[in-house]
């Protein structure tokens, strides 16, 4: 891309900025990835099933076609 | 424990569902108004406010914020107060955010109409509309983070957390992106200029399509699909990995807007990267949710909702797949300006957004009504009928995309661009805009019946506007992590604090993005020639604004030999430091603009030609598809807010003379003159205050500071009379037959059709000649041109072999005296003199 113009490499070490990013996300997704792959069980099992209700809602027809 | 009882709020979830098929009915008849002007341009009828320039951003705008926006609060409406086992915050709160959004999409639909724009895509809106739209942001945010914080579940489910990064981050976008200072009432100049300002307005467009159209609909998906399919998700964990590194990476990518356009190499790097690292969330996004319908996929086949949402979830895999695919940068340089950008949206907002709220409608009104679905028929019928829409939208519009573009870059083995003549190109893809016609009517036509379906749904059934619920109270937890707690699920309880976080997360990335560009300013070598606008050229760029020319028109000549060709020296970033807003586009329906001023370059033409063309562009090129603008000839320019204009202009730091703003309407005034007297010699009558002739003023201004202005004394003393034939005059029937092919494509519009001449160019059939009649006159006036006159250089375009049988085709018209011939001007030839 030599045509393109490079006015922005006046600026000292603009490098940097993507740079810093990138590392901050790599720590944060790795960060991350450890917390998730930790979590209870349980926990898990209740969030995933919040949706759903118990009580006040039902859900058993999913067959509003029939 | 004991539990409490309290009522949900299903009457908000009510009307924010039937505006949304409201407002959703209109973007849609919007959207198939505007194709079928481009197919059809009578269309546009000639009048301002029907014209394809001003109804773009009004389907634009009633789609995303109208439709989709409406979308978003009658799920979110919906599912929160459910997810969270408690009413709505505030009624009153309720209330205003749905009266006052639909206030704002009303303003917007008039305003758009009636020319008031900031060009920004998705950001038309001017500044007293950006502050409405702020205000009732807020309403919406204070009523949901109140919701969050009188719940009676101790943690928030992956769905909450989209909506408030939500909430979040189009407040930010929202808000950098308006920065702007008010003219008038209804106009604002942008903050930012050129480089800096297209940097921002494509970090907003990209985030607007991610947290509008992506986020909140993800938490509507980790909400309606679980409950349509009655399964939960089917990874929780994968959500938590979805939302961060969505959220996180998400804002980095703005820049893959701008590729090979005038912006720094880095970044366009990492938009690139950061876009290709999207897949990775996005596709684990879809997985997560075709895979919680794993157990239930032989339901698929009967039930609509599930087909819904299921090509909702595929269109949102394939869009999101599409996107980086966009970004690479080879795939982009072909991509770019065609309607594959136009495709890949559609495929977005009617897939992705479209079916996943027609699924949720039809799941949801049965809930709210306490009945059944009036006819399950109906809906698999607009289920089909949607998705044969579109298909027939996208897919034409990809074969317009790979034809259009293979013309554009085709070059002949001489070397000169196969397809020379824009419109030629979009002649071709004509059959393609037809058959997406065809794919709005049914994509309209299944919405339509959806409508019915539901109406007839609501009159069987019995609303239930304070739905009873109950549910124990919060327990008290201590605000600090309890033992054995990760930190996820204790920010899972701690709201404001995850709020917090969600915010970080986006801010990083947009500092990252915003800060390098506001050191740019005092680093662009400013071109010493780009000078400011004048007076008339600034009020005909407002009116090239306001007619939403920059719809259909880029002015970007990216760096590639098939565009340098076409529209002459690529754009540099420091030709851009005075426009506020920058106006470079993303769809070329039209040529692009940014070397229109170049005297002798290949984009110039004449004041008389502009004229005429903006008059009646079909009476020029028949196949034309742009629309007629009578009205800038009758309307004068708006005078009285040129002070004001050069003052704001000003305060930007635009290198104005001090005292400037009083003097600038007798600039505008003289140059106004010129211009009309100019016409005048043409034989066009004019008053110089009407607005065509500040467009014409603008339109030749483009691209002038860093092109040189031909000496006019070379023109005709020098070098005219000493170019010589390079073979001789070809005389058979075939030669000059394919040389009336070369006439009718190029020379037609300014020569007429048998060389009468018209308004713009003159009669090439009587022996009077103003360039020389002798054949290598006619040939040089051909090779070399006459540019400050308006007749172009065809060297650049035309073999010599082509042009020196167009000098034989155009000496074979002299005396053949067609009518309408325009009265002779320049000197006489004799051709039977001694010569031959």
């Amino acid at each position: 891309m030599r045509i393109v113009i490079h006015y922005l490499e006046n600026i000292d070490g603009v490098e940097i900025f993507p740079i810093i990013g990138i590392i901050i996300f790599f720590t944060f997704f790795l960060v991350l990835l450890y917390y998730v792959f930790h979590l209870d069980k349980g926990f898990v099992e209740d969030m995933s099933n919040s949706p759903l209700g118990t009580d006040d809602e039902k859900n058993d027809e999913i067959n509003v076609n029939h | 424990m004991e539990h409490e009882k309290f009522f949900y709020d299903n009457k908000i979830v009510k009307f924010f569902a039937y505006a949304t098929l409201v407002w959703g009915i209109v973007g849609f008849l919007v959207g198939v108004v505007i194709a079928m002007q481009l197919a059809f341009p009578a269309l546009n009828f000639g009048i301002e406010y029907t014209t394809f320039g001003r109804l773009r951003p009004l389907h634009t705008n009633a789609a995303i914020f109208a439709f989709v926006g409406n979308a978003i609060f009658t799920g979110v409406y919906y599912s929160m107060q459910r997810l969270l086992k408690t009413r709505m915050f505030s009624d009153k709160l309720s209330w205003i955010h749905f009266w006052g959004w639909q206030l704002i999409i009303v303003a917007a639909a008039v305003t758009l109409i009636l020319g008031f724009t900031t060009t920004k895509e998705y950001a038309e809106l001017e500044w007293p509309i950006d502050i409405a739209i702020t205000i009732i942001w807020v309403v919406f945010g204070w009523n949901m983070i109140g919701t969050i914080l009188t719940r009676r579940v101790k943690h928030m489910y992956v769905s909450i957390w989209f909506y408030i990064a939500t909430f979040v981050t189009v407040a930010v976008l929202h808000v950098v992106n308006s920065f702007e200072v008010p003219v008038s009432m209804w106009k604002s100049y942008s903050l930012f200029a050129g480089v800096q300002d297209a940097l921002v307005q494509w970090w907003y467009g990209h985030n607007a399509v991610a947290f509008f159209l992506t986020t909140p609909y993800l938490g509507l998906m980790y909400y309606f699909l679980p409950k349509a399919a009655n399964r939960p998700v089917y990874s929780y964990r994968l959500s938590i990995l979805h939302f961060w590194s969505l959220i996180f990476l998400y804002i980095w990518a703005g820049p893959h807007h701008l590729l090979y356009q005038a912006l720094p190499d880095w970044a366009q790097t990492m938009g690139v990267i950061f876009s290709i690292m999207l897949i990775a969330p996005s596709w684990g996004g879809m997985v997560n949710g075709l895979l919680t319908l794993r157990s239930v996929w032989d339901k698929v086949r009967d039930s609509a909702i599930l087909k819904f949402m299921v090509v909702a979830v595929t269109g949102y895999g394939m869009s999101t797949l599409e996107g980086p695919v966009l970004s690479l940068k080879n795939v982009n340089a072909f991509s770019h300006f065609t309607d594959w950008t136009i495709a890949h949206v559609h495929i977005g907002v009617l897939a992705w957004n479209g079916f996943l709220t027609f699924g949720l409608f039809y799941w949801m009104f049965p809930k709210i009504f306490k009945t059944k679905l009036f006819s399950p028929k109906l809906a698999n019928l607009h289920f089909w009928l949607g998705t044969l829409g579109i298909l027939f939208i996208a897919v034409p519009l990809y074969w317009a995309m790979i034809t259009q573009t293979l013309m554009w870059k085709e070059f002949t083995a001489d070397g000169f661009l196969a397809y020379p003549n824009f419109l030629e190109t979009v002649t071709q893809i004509m059959p393609m805009y037809y058959t997406r016609i065809f794919g709005g009517v049914l994509y309209l036509l299944g919405a339509l019946i959806m409508v019915y379906n539901l109406v007839k749904t609501v009159k069987s059934g019995d609303f239930v506007a304070d739905e009873e619920a109950s549910a124990p109270p919060l327990e008290k937890v201590p605000s600090k992590r309890v033992f054995g707690e990760s930190v996820h699920s204790w920010l899972e309880r701690k709201p404001v604090q995850f709020t917090v976080w969600a915010l970080v997360a986006i801010l990083i990335g947009g500092a990252v993005e915003i800060i390098p560009m506001y050191m740019v300013k005092s680093n662009v070598p400013t071109i010493e020639s780009v000078k400011p606008y004048t007076p008339l050229e600034l009020q005909g760029r407002d009116i090239y604004i306001s007619e939403g020319c920059v719809g259909c028109h880029s002015q970007m000549v990216r760096p590639f030999r098939s565009e340098t060709e076409r529209y002459g020296e690529y754009s540099k970033a420091g030709e851009f430091v005075y426009d506020h807003p920058f106006l470079w586009g993303s769809r070329r329906t039209g040529p692009d603009l940014a070397r229109t001023g170049v005297v002798g370059g290949k984009m110039y033409k004449p004041d008389s030609w502009h004229y005429n063309h903006m008059l009646n562009p079909q009476g020029l090129n028949a196949q034309s598809i742009m629309p007629p603008y009578p009205w800038l000839f009758e309307k004068d320019i708006n005078i009285a807010s040129t002070p004001k204009k050069i003052k704001v202009m000003q305060s930007f730091g635009v290198p104005y003379p001090e005292g400037y703003a009083e003097k600038a309407n007798d600039d505008l005034m003289n140059q106004a003159r010129q211009i009309a007297d100019g016409l005048g010699e043409s034989g066009i009558q004019i008053e110089p205050q009407k607005q065509i002739i500040a467009l014409i003023a603008y339109m030749q201004r483009l691209g002038r500071d860093i092109s040189e202005m031909p000496e006019k004394v070379e023109q005709k003393d020098e070098g005219h009379a000493h170019a010589s034939l390079p073979m001789p005059l070809p005389t058979d029937e075939n030669a000059l037959a394919e040389a009336k092919l070369v006439y009718d494509k190029n020379c037609v519009v300014c020569h007429g059709k048998q060389g009468e001449g018209n308004a713009i160019g003159p009669n090439l059939t009587d022996p009077y000649w103003l360039a020389g009649g002798s054949p290598e006159e006619i040939y040089t006036s051909i090779a070399v041109g006459i540019p400050l006159k308006g007749m172009q250089s065809w060297k650049g375009q035309l073999s010599e072999e082509k042009m020196v049988a167009l000098t034989s085709y155009i000496m074979s018209m002299q005396g053949t005296n067609p009518e309408n011939a325009k009265a002779p001007q320049g000197e006489l030839y004799e051709t039977q003199t001694s010569m031959k």
